[in-house]
């Protein structure tokens, strides 16, 4: 027979603040617990499931369900060691780790039978009173960052919506405004058409007989009108500006072609023939459809795009005085027209961006919006890794190659009751035999803003963790010494 | 990596725009197996020139007065009537019921292959006497085992009784097929001489009866030869030319198997337990093979290749091993196939019916005949002869039948440390961490990534604190890599294969350009095993252990993803006459270096994924890139099953799948039935999501919780099956045929098994399963459900309801099993735990068992006989613990916690009587409804010897 294991064991107990006094009670069980332990009596599971004499306690074979019985020996699977760790945190481990050859307890009570553990409670307890102390005063400086930061999304915020709110009133003010350009523009159009007109030979220049010439080819039935289908018929004419050029009406008269038709198809139509006349809005048209150069072609030089101004200049008809007024009134018209319009996109534009920005939930207090519109990168030994918070990841191999997305953004994605805790995005390149790339990027507090590390933990998945002050929070008092003994 | 693996694609942006050939093949398929990448039998030149012969044509004749009878073994000439080519037929009976036939020619051109280092050494034989004579019949007697063996003239064949019952016949099909080896003709005298032959074999066949007595041959000059076909000379397959200088050199053989419907073993093959008739399809096919994402249910090679077949009707079981490392086909005939059970029962009343009989008929590429066949009678019989000549399984450091954690890969020293503390903080016990391919640099084996791992000691130390251990990979292609120390001294002392030519012979692996060490060569393995030094694999330790993968050898640019036949070895031999074994020389150097670094003294753990007959000696083997779907875990039972027969017990299937992603059901009931197969890893491919157990629900983290510990409770038990396996060469996991083999309901069973003797496992492999049927075999028996006690008659087939958290495993009743039932963090934080003694009690009140006791990690058992091996017995109400040999002594400080008699009244009292007489009382709790009595705390040494008697 072996010996019964050891039933009780004196522990010396240091209770802060009072005198180093001894307690006798069975080995692993908690200060909290002694009352159960009495040797007095019978031991009742502490489940109330049953009862032993209390000489079966600690007699590392186990009698209750719920392990009870055994707090000091590996008896019970579901049993509990509990460790004081004088000078550190006290512990509970699994029962199953006592006496296993593995220091759980800095204290090494845990391994009372197999001897393996030095106490390495005092020192431990001071390594993580100072590493505390550290992070808590990391934490605290990046608290108040985040504060300051928290300020500043407000009065940013503040800003924006007031700069929204001009925008907006810009914009209606812009609307208001267009329709009296355009009637303007209208009005002024039609005294500087007569005008040209009379100053123009009566006879009908080339163009406008190529124009009258065309008109007719087009006009399939005849009919003195050019409907939509009748231009379709010549594919090489396919183009929606022309399309678009043919109206709400659906088909245009002789007089309508050539004014607002004749210089879209003429270079189609008949490339030979080089223009007398350019009407200039027309002019930039003919730029877009160079730039449908096949991309993977071998690389030419493009041709340079005729350039205003350079050349010979433009022989301009000299009109007398009367009829250059009415022009420049006329042009004038037209660029306060299209300065409006450009002032209106603008305004919308910048509509556009802003609602999406203030849209954004940037934290409970807005503290993250900071981080919006900016990027951070961190190098790894094979990749650039860069972060864009709010709108995307990417990673670029060192040793070239293409950058590859790894997720657009998609949400806030912290464990419940921390949701702010982490982001994720979602949605980028395709992995082989796999889904898209997605990142998560989880959030820890600094009093910097920096990527601190980059994993692929799966394939295809990434893990981004990056330091913010925004995710810092506030510590209750006293935190330093909290948890101690 | 586990694995064959398509290329990420970013690892094809790096390599530019050329593709190589492999890799284009690789892109082609989804998720099955490309077939066009490996030839079927019409695609093999010798599978189908002999698959051609029509039986009942044997041209063979044995000259029976050529008969001498030397000490051991008996020789006979046989002549092949059309050729005139003479072989030498060499006849053993060996002790122990196994005989054995070996055919060659008489006088070759150059020498054959005789497969090296597979059998443990010459066997000893029985004296053979000639027996009886008769006109064109000898009769041999073989030992005293009752064996005779009548070899009859013409056609040859050979007739293999054990009294008066015929067991095997051997060419009594004809099939004898031995390309004997010729010269290479110019294509003029070629066709003269053609002519010239047809001529002459026309007036052999004519040869009158009466001149058909002993001719001496004539070997001076090359014998006529039969045609030759395209391909005997040269052979193209893809893009790939065999240019085989040696002509057409092939062997074949068929077996009868009167009264045989049962066939098993050659693993390996993604194939359910009983093997099916091959007739209409390809023969099953031996040739250690690299095979990306293989499916179930054909008869395609894999990544090992064990020749020996088994065979087992009621009360016979025998087993055909064919010594042969060659490319190597096995078909299947049985005259009863096509018959339904009705048929079958029609004849049998009819009394016009057909014996049942299965041939088999064994065809290889090149070297010899070489056959053992194992007699029995008794299927434990087959696997221990078959143990007697290759050896057993190793006994396997207790830690290796722990919890493996594995994944291609872990990516960095903060990753292992990682996922080690998910398994501390979840308390899931974990033996092993493992490293794939990732974590050397450059995939320069024997080094590490120095980013990802700068400290390989420091993190060795820290698992070693912890109870546990590491496996890295160390894969047998080598960068060619002029920086690289292994290359530079291999090239150096000219230890790779060559080419055909002579040039070190290199192809396409993980590396990139890679070259080959020559392991058939003595000096390489000796070369290699020296590297596991401490001092030259630097930053390994005695807590790290190894992996060797892709070595069938895996060659991506090479004919059927492995190297060209007409690579040149050790010896000058071909790679084609011992493609099959080059894997097993890798598995062995590797075994050999870890023992050696030890100074002898602690057994090595290896796992290798390709392996040959007499690989069990050298480790643990497992079946390779498997899928996570639900067929691949069902056939992991069948496929380790077969491993087992062929007597490689240390088999397991990556845990999970390697390929693709298991969903939470899958997994968990992967786990479950892992926790009962012998090897128990998981492991994942690179491009699968993570899949650590903690990353399931709580829910299903529990029960993979549970399984696991089931497993560790259970380690006593599977530790104790291991050593049978060891010593007898008995399985570890069981066909249930082996131990009913009376019993026809088990002999295509591969859905359930045994574990030793003791367990019947029926893993749970349906999705959303309510219930399993699990048959219960053995007359007037009983079987005890291990988790509620319940007691079920037997035979009978139970329905069994499950949830998921169900592991359907029963106790066979006359069986007592031993358990330690603490829930410790690893095996070694098991060591010196108490025991629990599970007795299950037949219907007569009786059980037995064993348990063997050592330090689980050296050799002492074997050198200083430190173990203990213990028997325990339950008769007539008292339960007796004894030596079982009483050559091993050890002091263990384990004691007995528990014992647990199941299918017991309650007794009055209990009594302990210790060696010295001492008695004592001891507590109990009976639960009346299961018959369950558990006895408190006997408190004896586990070495001791003791009694507890029931009143």
């Amino acid at each position: 027979m072996l010996p019964p294991p050891p039933l009780l064991l004196l522990l010396p107990l240091v209770v802060t603040g009072t005198p180093e006094v001894t307690v006798t009670r069975p080995r692993g069980v908690a200060l909290s617990q002694l009352p159960f332990y009495d040797p007095s009596g019978p031991f009742r599971c502490l489940d109330g499931s049953g009862s032993v004499a209390f000489a079966w306690v600690n007699d590392d074979y186990c009698d209750c369900q719920d392990g009870s019985d055994e707090p000091g020996t590996p008896a019970c699977p579901n049993g509990r060691f509990h460790c004081t760790n004088a000078g550190h945190r006290p512990r509970s481990v699994p029962a199953a780790h006592v006496n296993d050859g593995v220091c759980d307890c800095c204290d090494g009570t845990d391994e009372w039978g197999s001897g393996a553990c030095e106490n390495t409670c005092r020192e431990r307890g001071r390594q993580e009173r100072e590493e505390r102390l550290r992070s808590a005063a990391r934490a605290r400086e990046g608290f108040a960052l985040r504060q300051r930061l928290v300020q500043e999304a407000a009065e940013a915020k503040r800003e924006k919506e007031s700069r929204l709110g001009a925008l907006q009133a810009a914009r209606r003010e812009l609307q208001a405004r267009l329709g009296p350009l355009r009637a303007a523009k209208e009005a002024a159009e039609g005294p500087e058409r007569e005008a040209r007109e009379r100053h123009r030979p009566r006879e009908p220049t080339q163009d406008e007989a190529g124009a009258a010439e065309a008109f007719a080819e087009l006009d399939g039935d005849g009919d003195g009108r050019l409907t939509l289908e009748e231009l379709r018929a010549h594919p090489e004419l396919d183009g929606a500006e022309i399309e678009a050029a043919l109206g709400s009406g659906g088909s245009v008269d002789s007089g309508t072609f050539r004014e607002r038709l004749w210089g879209l198809v003429r270079e189609r139509l008949r490339p030979q023939s080089p223009p007398e006349e350019e009407e200039e809005e027309e002019e930039p048209e003919e730029e877009e459809e160079e730039e449908e150069e096949d991309e993977e072609g071998p690389e030419q030089v493009p041709p340079v795009p005729p350039q205003e101004g350079e050349g010979p200049p433009q022989e301009e008809p000299q009109f007398d005085e009367a009829t250059q007024a009415l022009i420049d009134a006329a042009q004038r018209a037209r660029d306060d027209l299209a300065a409006a319009e450009r002032e209106l996109k603008e305004a919308e534009d910048g509509i556009r961006a802003l609602e999406t920005e203030l849209g954004m939930d940037f934290g409970p207090e807005g503290e993250f919006s900071y981080l919006y519109n900016q990027c951070w990168e961190l190098s790894t030994s094979e990749y650039l890794y860069r972060l864009c918070p709010f709108q995307r990841v990417t990673q670029r191999p060192k040793n070239g190659g293409a950058e590859t997305s790894l997720g657009l953004w998609g949400s806030w994605a912290g464990p419940e009751g921390d949701k702010f805790g982490a982001q994720k995005y979602e949605g980028g390149t395709g992995c082989w035999q796999g889904p898209a790339r997605a990142t998560t990027v989880s959030l820890r507090c600094g009093a910097g803003t920096a990527l601190r590390a980059a994993l692929e933990p799966s394939r295809c998945e990434y893990l981004l963790e990056l330091e913010t002050p925004a995710a810092c929070r506030e510590l209750p008092a006293g935190h330093e010494e909290h948890d101690e003994l | 990596a586990g694995s064959r693996v398509r290329p990420d694609p970013r690892w094809r942006r790096r390599w530019g725009g050329e593709w190589p050939l492999w890799l284009t093949l690789c892109l082609g398929a989804s998720l099955a197996v490309d077939r066009g990448n490996f030839k079927s039998c019409e695609q093999s030149g010798f599978c189908r020139r002999q698959r051609r012969i029509q039986p009942g044509n044997s041209p063979y004749r044995a000259l029976l007065e050529s008969l001498q009878l030397g000490p051991d073994v008996a020789t006979i000439q046989l002549v092949n009537e059309v050729t005139q080519v003479p072989l030498l037929l060499e006849l053993w009976g060996l002790t122990g019921n196994v005989t054995r036939l070996r055919i060659q020619e008489l006088s070759p051109l150059r020498p054959r292959y005789r497969v090296p280092d597979v059998l443990l050494g010459d066997p000893p034989a029985e004296r053979l006497e000639v027996t009886g004579r008769d006109e064109g019949t000898l009769e041999l007697s073989l030992g005293p085992g009752g064996h005779r063996l009548l070899v009859t003239e013409r056609p040859f064949r050979l007739d293999l009784l054990r009294q008066r019952e015929l067991l095997c016949s051997v060419n009594a099909r004809g099939l004898l097929v031995f390309e004997h080896q010729r010269r290479r003709r110019d294509s003029l005298a070629d066709k003269v001489s053609s002519v010239w032959d047809k001529i002459k074999s026309l007036f052999r066949r004519a040869v009158p009866p009466f001149l058909t007595g002993f001719v001496p041959p004539q070997p001076a000059e090359p014998p006529a030869e039969p045609e030759e076909e395209p391909g005997a000379w040269e052979e193209t397959f893809k893009t790939h030319t065999d240019s085989k200088p040696y002509g057409p050199t092939s062997v074949g053989l068929d077996f009868s198997l009167p009264g045989f419907e049962h066939v098993y073993g050659i693993p390996e093959h993604a194939e359910s337990l009983r093997l099916r008739p091959t007739e209409g399809g390809d023969p099953y096919r031996l040739y250690n093979l690299d095979v990306f994402q293989y499916e179930v249910f054909t008869p395609m090679a894999l990544y090992g290749s064990v020749p020996l077949l088994l065979a087992h009707r009621p009360r016979l079981s025998l087993g055909i091993f064919w010594l042969n490392a060659a490319e190597t086909w096995v078909d299947i005939g049985s005259n009863t196939a096509g018959k339904t059970l009705f048929g079958k029962l029609l004849d049998y009343m009819q009394g016009g019916g057909e014996t049942p009989q299965t041939e088999v008929r064994w065809m290889s590429e090149s070297g010899v005949i070489d056959v053992f066949l194992l007699l029995g009678p008794r299927p434990a019989d087959v696997t221990a002869q078959y143990g007697r000549l290759t050896g057993t399984q190793a006994l396997p450091p207790l830690f290796s039948l722990g919890y493996h954690q594995s994944r291609w890969n872990y990516q960095d020293e903060a990753d292992v440390e990682a996922v080690e503390r998910g398994f501390e903080e979840h308390e899931l016990p974990l033996d092993v961490l493992w490293l794939d391919i990732e974590h050397a640099d450059g995939k320069r084996y024997f080094t590490w990534d120095p980013a990802k791992f700068p400290n390989p000691r420091g993190m060795l130390e820290r698992l070693a604190a912890r109870k546990r251990r590491m496996v890295s990979i160390v894969d047998p292609h080598i960068k060619v890599d002029g920086g690289y120390r292994v290359h530079t001294e291999l090239r150096a002392r000219g230890l790779y294969v060559k080419t055909k030519d002579g040039n070190d012979y290199e192809g396409w692996c993980w590396p990139g350009s890679s070259a080959y060490p020559d392991f058939t060569n003595p000096e390489m393995r000796e070369w290699w095993a020296n590297m596991f030094a401490f001092d030259q694999y630097e930053g390994s330790t005695e807590a790290l252990y190894t992996w060797n993968d892709m070595n069938e050898p895996s060659v991506f640019s090479g004919p059927e993803v492995t190297m060209h036949k007409d690579a040149r070895h050790f010896g000058g031999w071909e790679h084609r006459e011992l493609h099959n074994i080059y894997g097993l020389y890798v598995h062995k150097a590797t075994a050999e270096g870890l023992i050696r670094r030890s100074g002898g003294r602690l057994r090595p753990f290896v796992l290798s994924r390709a392996f040959f007959a007499g690989s069990q000696r050298y480790g643990a083997v497992w079946t390779g890139d498997n899928t996570a779907d639900w067929e691949h875990l069902r056939i992991s039972i069948p496929m380790c099953l077969s491993f087992g027969l062929a007597g490689l017990a240390f088999c397991g299937a990556d845990v999970g799948g390697f390929f693709q992603n298991p969903g939470p059901e899958l997994q968990v009931r992967w786990y479950q039935a892992g926790a009962f197969q012998p090897f128990f890893r998981a492991h994942a491919h690179l491009d699968t999501a993570r899949r650590e157990p903690w990353l399931l629900s709580p829910e299903h983290l529990a029960l993979v919780r549970a399984a696991l510990r089931r497993r560790y409770a259970l380690l006593p038990t599977w530790y104790t099956a291991f050593y049978h396996c060891h010593r007898q060469g008995i399985p570890v996991m069981r066909p249930l045929w082996m131990e009913f083999p009376d019993d026809p309901h088990t002999f295509a069973m591969d859905d359930q098994y045994l574990l030793d003797r003791v367990l019947l496992v029926h893993p749970v492999t349906e999705p959303g399963a309510r219930g399993v049927n699990v048959y219960l075999p053995g007359e007037g028996e009983v079987w005890y459900n291990d988790e509620t006690h319940e007691q079920h008659r037997a035979p009978q087939t139970l329905y069994v309801p499950v949830t998921l958290s169900t592991i359907p495993v029963f106790q066979r009743g006359g069986t007592v099993i031993p358990r330690q039932d603490r829930p410790r963090r690893s095996t070694e934080a098991m060591k010196g735990d108490p025991f629990t003694l599970y007795v299950a009690l037949s219907p007569q009140g009786t059980a037995q068992g064993d348990l063997y006791v050592d330090d689980g990690i050296s050799f002492d058992y074997a050198t200083k006989n430190a173990f203990l091996h213990r028997h325990f017995h339950f008769a007539n109400g008292t339960l007796t613990s004894s030596s079982a040999d009483p050559r091993g002594s050890m002091s263990s400080p384990a004691w007995l916690e528990r014992v647990v008699i199941l299918g017991v009244g309650r007794p009055e009292s209990a009594l302990l009587t210790t060696h010295d007489g001492s008695q004592s009382s001891l507590h109990f709790q009976h639960d009346p409804e299961r018959s369950v009595l558990t006895l408190r705390r006997p408190g004896v040494p586990i070495g001791a010897d003791w009694s507890i008697s029931l009143r």
